[in-house]
């Protein structure tokens, strides 16, 4: 009875403590406006409460084009791509291998192109899961 | 053929003459040096070798012309083919590969005749598949980098345009 007693004091008070997340925390989104721009964090993937189906992504082959892409809540797409004679090659790069858990990724082209005429990523404790 | 074209005709062949009678004349002029078997060629003979190979060039240049569009039209019957039937069904089509060691530059512009074919066929169904990725990812690697980026070009401003429905994300 005493060790039953005793687990369950212990639990009482860890529980709880595991349970508590400190710091802030914004659920991850994803926002497209069509043939402009696009936002969204990578956590997005995490947010139970989003409609639709939003996500966002990056990809590229080795020595060659990266593209950034997504979709909102509402089912608008989003594209665009940095070629290897662009002057945001080498930095493009890297954002599409550092895109992760808390990552914001933010991409502008202009109407009617598919070049991204700016690619911003940011990474933010509050974005994580 | 009224008469006055009939002159012009008969005028242009004058010239014609004249003008390689000309020419002859300027290459094969009189040798100083004195006499001697080649620069003393007969002009006539010249001016029939001359044309005899001004005429074969024509000929072998009709005849590549001739090849050049037999080709163009095999290959829009290949497109083509893909395009009708079976696309409306959303059915994996069919490829031909090009032969074990075959030309790298032939079996580079198929996988691009294909793969602009796929893209074409999703766009114009409004959806992206997981099958249209399995279907494309055979000849991707086939690509050079301007194929590709024409390949990118075309699904990403039909995403762009809000008119493919993305549910299988490709390697592009």
């Amino acid at each position: 009875m005493k060790p039953m007693l005793y687990a369950v004091s212990i639990l009482a008070v860890v529980v709880p403590l595991a349970g508590q997340a400190d710091g802030r925390h914004i659920d991850g989104n994803v926002y497209v406006s069509p043939d402009s721009y696009m936002q969204g964090n990578m956590s997005v993937r995490y947010n139970a409460a989003t409609a639709g189906d939003p996500y966002v992504y990056a990809t590229g082959y080795a020595g060659s084009t990266v593209g950034f892409h997504g979709r909102d809540a509402e089912g608008d797409y989003f594209s665009c791509y940095v070629t290897t004679s662009s002057s945001l090659y080498d930095a493009a790069v890297d954002i599409k291998n550092n895109l992760q858990d808390g990552s914001r990724l933010y991409v502008t082209k202009s109407a009617g192109s598919n070049y991204c005429t700016n690619v911003f990523l940011g990474n933010y404790s509050y974005y994580q899961q | 053929m009224n008469k006055s074209h009939t002159s012009w005709l008969r005028v242009l062949s004058v010239l014609q003459a004249v003008t390689l009678g000309l020419v002859v004349m300027l290459h094969f002029g009189p040798d100083e040096s004195g006499p001697d078997s080649a620069s003393n060629a007969r002009p006539e003979s010249t001016i029939t070798w001359l044309q005899d190979d001004a005429s074969s060039r024509v000929s072998q240049m009709i005849e590549t012309e001739r090849l050049k569009s037999a080709l163009r039209e095999v290959l829009n019957e290949e497109l083509e083919t893909f395009n009708d039937g079976e696309s409306a069904s959303g059915a994996a089509i069919q490829v031909s590969h090009a032969p074990p060691g075959g030309d790298d530059l032939h079996a580079g512009r198929e996988a691009a005749a294909v793969s602009n074919a796929i893209v074409r066929q999703a766009i114009s169904a409004g959806v992206w598949t997981a099958e249209d990725t399995e279907t494309l990812m055979p000849h991707l690697g086939t690509l050079s980098e301007a194929q590709r980026l024409e390949l990118i070009d075309q699904f990403y401003s039909a995403i762009n345009r809000q008119e493919l429905n993305v549910e299988d994300v490709p390697p592009l």
